[in-house]
């Protein structure tokens, strides 16, 4: 192996850590249990994807250990954030605002390839990527996100998403529901379609519903939103269900069990049917089914519901050893599908595996989940958890976390609005900041 | 986040930390810029060597240890609780702040004598043991 570069064939990077690691070696491997640095190498550690979860992982394993080869591969060279991608389908907020850039995780030694990865050897420990060049790795951290399932609504495909946005990966998608909005007459129907769980961020679809109804309201405010629901309960239901009761008499949900099962699409009608009706939409949003994005699939490390079940506390794939799966792919137990949960247990990962290729024994962890919805910019709520590793399974510890109080007064509602913002200031500033 | 050159609070009080306070962490780590580039020309080479040659003779753990090594739960606090004063939000920080400070907010949070907006529901989460752990992490960083 040698202490090149992970990217194989290009000229590897400057030569300090190599010194270190020869200098130790040469003077010290007899005498350390340190597989990987005894090697004279220091240990390579691959991420897959550049969104809160992996670009995380990156910049925490470098943090801990400077000497870490750390690879970050990210086919697009610009994050779009999903949390708060919702104020900018209501108008609330520009896309720029979303958008995040790599050069300070590069800045803190991170190899940043910005390709798409194509495939994993799990048994070679490599990574493929879109211009054929490999990677070897010592840890793999699998953080890709979700991918759509264009096969499971009837109907709803790739060319169908471009008139019926999903607008579940921000970018494009955002904006394009954002444009339909806008162009929408006063008077419009606007109806969404919403999954059965799993799928990333279990309340956002009711956040959005939301503030689509906020933007009616103020700007359109003849029209009307219906939300079309695999599911008779949701993430902070009774929270939303006050709000709509509150502030939005414009928007109607339709449960599973009142008929409100989407299950079929007609682009060419723009309608989406569900069990008892048709409704045709002027503006549609169709959130699909989901499941762990391709490359997890081809690393093995998904299995046949399409999710990635991990280990607690270091995250490793229960299927394939040395890949660890992060955010919203994994299947951790009782960790949510959120934004703030992907930060936080990429942390924990992120120790574990610097540990790991020590020869180190990772430690028991326990960590926090604080998600927060928007029903308004000046009305905000959230859910929180703790979890801790139970039974082989991250697990909530009882009598801890929970929703908003359902009756409380404006000024909470405020209060937490202003902690949304800010957790997205922080979060985005640790990350990419 | 600031705190790449902070040991555990516990760690910092029980260790007999010579060695580690003797070579400053970064140096060795081949984090610090200067230090990289002493490292790189030969006479670096040999204060390295010699950095080296003293710990293992000393008997004591070669790598340092690892920067971040947080006592179980601290770490997500920063997706919320900011790591520099120059980012806009209303929670506080934590780093460099009196641990009993710390310790005295939890505990008024989960008993619910101190009003909240989500720090009651974390705060039930944790033990006095681990508040303190977490309290005396976070006082320890600058």
């Amino acid at each position: 192996m040698g202490a090149t570069s992970p990217l194989q064939g290009e000229v590897s990077r400057p030569s300090r850590r190599q010194f270190i690691g020869a200098a130790v070696a040469a003077t010290g491997a007899s005498l350390m249990p340190r597989p990987l640095l005894a090697q004279g190498a220091p240990p390579r550690i691959v991420v897959v994807g550049g969104g809160f979860a992996g670009a995380t992982a990156a910049r925490t394993l470098k943090r801990l250990d400077a000497r870490l080869d750390v690879t970050l591969v990210e086919a697009n060279p610009i994050f779009t954030s999903c949390p708060f991608s919702n104020e900018v389908i209501a108008g609330l907020r520009d896309i720029a605002a979303q958008r995040f850039g790599y050069d300070r995780i590069a800045a803190d030694g991170v190899t940043v390839v910005p390709q798409a990865a194509t495939g994993v050897d799990g048994r070679a420990r490599t990574v493929m990527l879109a211009d054929n060049m490999r990677l070897n790795y010592d840890r793999l951290v699998v953080a890709p996100g979700i991918d759509l399932r264009f096969d499971a609504l009837p109907g709803y495909d790739e060319a169908a998403a471009e008139r019926l946005p999903h607008a579940w990966k921000a970018g494009a998608q955002t904006e394009l529901l954002r444009r339909q909005l806008e162009s929408m007459e006063d008077g419009g129907t606007v109806v969404m379609a919403v999954p059965a769980l799993p799928y990333r961020c279990p309340p956002a679809p009711y956040e959005r519903a939301c503030l689509i109804a906020y933007y009616l309201k103020t700007r359109k405010p003849r029209s009307k939103i219906i939300v079309l629901d695999a599911k008779d309960t949701f993430s902070k239901q009774r929270l939303f269900e006050k709000a709509w009761k509150e502030l939005y008499p414009n928007l109607e949900w339709v449960s599973l069990s009142s008929g409100g099962n989407p299950t079929a699409v007609d682009a060419s009608t723009n309608s989406i049917m569900s069990d008892f009706d048709t409704y045709k939409a002027d503006v549609a949003n169709v959130i699909p089914p989901q499941k762990a994005a391709r490359i997890a699939e081809l690393a093995g490390v998904a299995d046949r519901t399409g999710w990635c079940p991990v280990e607690p506390v270091t995250f490793e794939s229960r299927l394939v050893p040395n890949i660890h799966v992060l955010g919203d792919a994994a299947i951790a137990g009782a960790v949510p599908k959120s934004a703030y949960a992907a930060n936080a247990a990429a942390k924990i990962c992120a120790v574990a595996v610097a540990k790991l290729v020590r020869g180190e024994t990772p430690v028991e962890e326990k960590f926090v989940n604080t998600c927060y919805s928007l029903a308004a910019p000046d009305y905000g709520f959230s859910i929180a958890g703790v979890y801790r590793p139970m039974g082989g399974q991250w697990l909530e510890v009882e009598g801890a976390g929970g929703i908003s109080p359902v009756d409380a007064p404006p000024e909470f509602r405020r209060s937490e609005a202003k902690l949304a913002y800010g957790w997205f200031n922080t979060i985005m500033a640790e990350i990419f900041g | 986040m600031c705190r790449r050159l902070a040991l555990r609070g516990d760690a910092r009080k029980e260790a007999p930390s010579t060695a580690l306070r003797a070579v400053p962490l970064p140096r060795f780590a081949g984090e610090d810029e200067d230090a990289g580039a002493a490292l790189r020309s030969p006479r670096g080479a040999g204060l390295a060597g010699a950095i080296v040659c003293v710990l293992l003779c000393a008997g004591m753990w070669v790598l340092p240890a690892l920067a971040a090594e947080a006592p179980a739960g601290a770490m997500s606090c920063s997706g919320c609780h900011p790591g520099s004063a120059n980012i806009d939000t209303p929670v506080p920080r934590l780093i460099g702040k009196d641990p009993a400070a710390i310790v005295a907010a939890m505990q008024a949070f989960r008993s619910g004598t101190r009003t909240a907006t989500v720090m009651d529901r974390i705060a039930k989460g944790f033990s006095d043991d681990e508040i303190r752990s977490i309290a005396a992490w976070y006082g320890a960083q600058r």
